[in-house]
């Protein structure tokens, strides 16, 4: 699904670069969990950020499902991960001014996916993560966890193959730590949804199945 | 889709209630300007667009020129209508109209009117009089008739049909044959009483070319082309008068004006109601653009500015599948949504100012004109503008930020986009402070004109017109005595109509030089005692006196400009001349040359003037008060009055406050400008009290870090101030040389004007750097107290 060849992503300081990531190379087919871990500042996100099509790659190759995304222009590339990929912060990123109802309605809104349809699409997915109760609360109204929860929901309310989260349970307490985790661990399981989630905490990065190591930009160990 | 938007768009509104509130108040701000302006303007050029076929109706006016001068006029002969009804066939009616003051009486109830007109029958077929009572077609035939306004017969008859009624006009009995509509404000001439000018028909005025005091009204037929005809008429009064005219040295081109220019395209003093100036029309117009603009710059800024907040949620909803258009619809929609509500409340706010425009502007709006339709649509269309232009720079701005600034948490442009915020700022205030100084130096043009030594002296004189029918001829010697027993009058003498009001030019004729100069020149009419009374001083020769009756009928006293402009080289070389007026054809001795004294108002250079007594045009008494309570006595004044005429009115003027009445367009345009100038002010300070509040915000932490390492309050007000202060300094640098040419173009019309100091320049700067700094300073202090431990949280 993945292919990656000598991705490298730097930033210009004055007369100098500062290399976030250097030469990352992998593949990572379909249906794959992959937990991607190293220390803060080891670009573990923007890592992510490139493969979510949110950032550009400085150098080298990258194929998403065989399109060569480096070479597309943006709206292609935004189309693709519109269509594709769900992305988790680590801080919900939720829309404030909107209700949840509204937050989970709002990707949909852009696919311009008719009433009916984003009605019962909006309505599977509160019921599927227990929510129902809280559609019209707004994200200051809810708690960490479930605001969480709720960025979740909205990242797989299209249905993609692909789920990028980024320490998605960086700012919550253990319990509803596992819950998302598990969460993650059904979709991968049950339908095969591709995992990519960025962390730094060993428990969670036990619950996938392959590790990716990453240390000043650069790959250590793994493939 | 759209109902989302506007539910967000309602959502981040009241969010960001104070943003929102300073947005849409600078807006409705100069949207109400805008709106005023504009009903300002309809208004002046709407003038007589009321009257029936208002493209064939035109007034005849007149260019006099005599071997040394040239003057136009309004005023015509009175043989000139006819005279054109039978010549030219192009001519579907002819009428005219002649102005008088009478007294009306009927019953106890008795007034004066001053806009009381003789009238031909036609010219009901030319202008439209709308009839209420009585039959147009037959009105003013007979010559006892009388037409009036709805509101002058109700003040004399009350609320019934008062046709057949007899109403005394300086005691003669007219009869009432018709009433008509109180004519609308936006008309050239404001009739509120019309009588048949066939009264007049024998006393032998009516057949005199060079008596000017008609107004001459023509109707053409249809497909007439106008200016050919107007070619055409030109030299008519030489077909009747050549000879006349010849003899007195005068010569007479006539001119057609359409009835609907007459208003503003009719030469300044002349007309019956004041008339309307173009060139304000054109200055409103741009100063109204100007405050509209200050208002959507300060849209752009301020919206612009708040994008730093909203990077995250631009960034997330290009995450979630957003692509630029419709991010950019959606911030095209909240703009909307401000420029709708700013829109209601610009119409709401312009209805209520109605009653203060009038004031200020002397305009005639009248309240729901804002709701008609051509300002609505105006409105709408200024809606529109102004949404999309305020609303696609920022949206354009918003929609281009990457999800990826957003999830680093930078802000795309880490100085905020300052230098485009402060080039917006410092136009704003350049435009702001070009008013203010405008204003200043309006005002002290004003007060100039009104403190400046005239060269006589009006204060504390009370002017009581004799009119109505009375006259002074006979009994003027005991009138004045029995004024004169009054503790607190001082001095009386008579005369004509002073300065401050129109002056009638007379042909004036040297007799006994080779040249013979003639001119028009304006003549008031005096007794023995006006000249001591008004301290008008003699350079030459002497000032008349009762002893000698010769004074009021063989002598002349002239002004220093007269003697010029009568050939003479010095005014001792005028003395003993001899010279004729048009009064009769009256001649006299020059015995006396006056100082050059201001008679009309200062605009004007002073030009040649003849004081002559001439006790039949003497019907005003101006009466010396002593300084104090000045009002209170009037009450003894007015008694003697009555002993004198019971059955006449008692009227006044104050003389200073009737001269001043000159620069009332001054007057106003200085008012304006104020009045403009505050709002641009204010706007402009919404703006910065808006930026001030996003760079506090944004600079937060840096503020805490700084008192934390020991910074004092002062000294970060001071921080934060010193760009504003930097921003309105350049401001000014650029308004002062802006401000300068525009004014001194203005001072040019002036014949006595100020000099531009500096003064005015600096006063304005300071006043402007004195409010910003007001407006910076509560978000600053605000700021600079803020404890650095709520600043410093870690997120």
């Amino acid at each position: 699904m993945i292919k990656m060849k000598n991705i490298s992503r730097r930033y210009s300081t004055g007369h100098t670069h500062t290399y976030v990531l250097q030469n990352i190379t992998l593949d990572i087919k379909p249906g794959e969990f992959v937990s991607v871990m190293g220390p803060s500042g080891a670009g573990k996100s923007t890592l992510l950020n490139i493969i979510g099509m949110l950032d550009e790659a400085s150098d080298g190759e990258y194929y998403f499902m065989d399109e060569t995304v480096h070479e597309l222009p943006e709206k292609k590339r935004s189309n693709i991960y519109k269509e594709h990929i769900g992305f988790i912060f680590q801080s919900y990123h939720l829309i404030d001014e909107l209700t949840v109802y509204e937050n989970l309605e709002t990707p949909l809104l852009y696919k311009k996916i008719k009433s009916a349809q984003r009605q019962s699409m909006v309505c599977d997915t509160l019921d599927r993560f227990g929510i129902v109760g809280k559609k019209d609360l707004f994200p200051v109204q809810l708690s960490g966890g479930q605001q969480q929860l709720v960025g979740v929901a909205r990242a797989l309310i299209t249905g993609p193959r692909l789920l990028l989260a980024d320490e998605p349970t960086g700012n919550l307490h253990s319990e509803e730590g596992k819950k998302i985790m598990t969460l993650f661990q059904k979709l991968n399981d049950d339908e095969g949804v591709t995992i990519i989630q960025a962390t730094h905490s060993e428990s969670n990065a036990s619950y996938g199945k392959r590790l990716i190591f990453l240390r000043d930009g650069r790959q250590v160990d793994g493939i | 889709m759209l109902k989302g938007y506007f539910k967000v768009a309602v959502r981040t509104m009241l969010r960001q209630r104070g943003y929102s509130l300073i947005n849409i108040a600078g807006l409705a701000v100069g949207m109400a300007c805008c709106l005023i302006i504009t009903g300002y303007i309809i208004s002046q050029l709407s003038y007589d667009d009321y009257h029936a076929d208002n493209d064939r109706i035109y007034r005849v006016d007149q260019i006099e020129r005599t071997k040394s001068a040239v003057s136009y006029d309004a005023n015509t002969a009175p043989p000139l209508g006819p005279a054109l009804l039978e010549i030219f066939d192009e001519v579907e009616y002819a009428a005219r109209l002649l102005p008088a003051n009478r007294l009306l009486k009927s019953g106890d109830h008795s007034a004066y009117e001053n806009k009381f007109y003789y009238a031909d029958q036609d010219i009901f077929n030319i202008l439209s009089f709308p009839f209420l009572y009585g039959d147009s077609a037959t009105a003013l035939v007979r010559p006892n008739s009388i037409v009036l306004t709805h509101h002058v017969a109700e003040k004399f008859f009350g609320r019934v049909n008062p046709i057949g009624q007899i109403l005394t006009v300086n005691d003669k009995e007219f009869e009432v044959t018709g009433v008509i509509a109180d004519p609308p404000r936006n008309s050239h001439i404001i009739c509120n009483a019309l009588a048949s000018l066939n009264y007049l028909q024998d006393s032998g005025i009516m057949n005199h070319w060079l008596f000017h005091a008609f107004y001459s009204y023509i109707k053409l037929k249809p497909g007439v082309d106008a200016s050919d005809f107007g070619h055409r008429i030109k030299r008519i009064g030489d077909k009747y008068a050549l000879d006349v005219f010849n003899e007195h040295g005068y010569s007479y081109d006539f001119v057609l004006q359409a009835v609907p220019d007459l208003h503003l395209y009719s030469h300044p003093y002349i007309g019956p109601e004041p008339s309307g100036n173009p060139l304000y029309l054109y200055l409103f117009g741009a100063v109204g653009l100007l405050v509209l603009l200050i208002a959507c710059l300060n849209f752009v800024n301020l919206t612009t500015a708040r994008s730093m907040t909203r990077a995250h949620e631009i960034g997330l909803r290009k995450v979630v599948g957003a692509n630029r258009l419709q991010l950019f619809r959606q911030f095209m929609g909240e703009s909307l949504l401000l420029v709708f509500l700013a829109a209601v409340i610009a119409l709401a706010l312009s209805e209520i100012l109605i009653p203060h425009i009038n004031a200020v502007t002397g305009t005639a709006l009248e309240t729901g004109d804002f709701a008609r339709s051509e300002l609505l649509w105006v409105l709408f269309g200024l809606l529109v503008l102004v949404g999309l232009a305020a609303g696609v720079y920022p949206a354009l701005f918003l929609s281009r930020f990457h999800p990826s600034q957003m999830l680093r948490g930078h802000a795309q442009n880490p100085t905020g986009g300052m230098t485009l915020r402060s080039i917006l700022v410092v136009v704003q205030f350049t435009i702001s402070i070009v008013l203010i100084i405008g204003t200043l130096a309006a005002h002290r043009q004003m007060a100039f004109m009104q403190d400046r030594d005239l060269g006589m002296n009006m204060e504390r004189k009370l002017v009581v017109p004799v009119r109505g029918g009375l006259s002074l001829r006979s009994n003027y010697q005991e009138v004045k005595n029995e004024f004169l027993r009054h503790p607190v009058v001082t001095a009386v003498s008579a005369s004509s109509e002073g300065p401050g009001h129109d002056l009638s030019c007379l042909y004036t004729k040297v007799l006994d030089t080779e040249e013979g100069r003639v001119q028009s020149i304006p003549y008031i009419f005096i007794d023995g005692d006006y000249l001591t009374q008004y301290d008008i001083a003699m350079i030459a020769g002497r000032a008349y006196q009762n002893e000698f009756s010769s004074d009021s009928t063989d002598a002349f006293i002239i002004n220093k400009s007269a003697v010029a402009a009568l050939g003479f080289t010095s005014p001792e070389e005028a003395l003993g001349h001899r010279m004729e007026c048009g009064y009769g054809d009256r001649d006299g001795i020059i015995i006396g040359v006056t100082e050059d004294f201001h008679f009309m108002g200062l605009q004007e250079p002073i030009g040649p003037l003849v004081l002559a007594w001439i006790p039949p045009l003497l019907n005003h008494l101006n009466l010396t008060l002593k300084a104090n309570h000045l009002r209170e006595n009037l009450e003894g004044i007015k008694n003697i009055w009555h002993r004198l005429y019971p059955d006449h009115p008692f009227e006044y003027y104050f003389h200073e406050e009737t001269f001043n009445r000159q620069y009332q367009a001054e007057e106003r345009l200085g008012r304006l400008f104020g009045l403009f100038a505050f709002l641009g002010v204010m706007i402009s300070c919404l703006g910065l009290l808006g930026l001030v509040s996003f760079m506090v915000e944004r600079r937060a932490r840096e503020i805490g870090i700084r008192k934390v390492l020991g910074a004092t309050v002062s000294g970060v007000v001071m921080l934060l101030s010193r760009d504003f202060a930097k921003w309105i300094l350049l401001a000014n640098l650029v308004a002062w040389p802006l401000a300068y040419i525009a004014i001194r173009r203005w001072l040019n019309d002036f014949a006595y004007r100020i000099n531009l100091g500096f003064d005015i320049f600096i006063l304005s700067g300071l006043l402007v750097i004195l409010v910003a700094l007001i407006t910076v300073s509560f978000q600053s202090v605000k700021a600079a107290l803020t404890n650095p431990a709520e600043v410093l949280k870690c997120e």
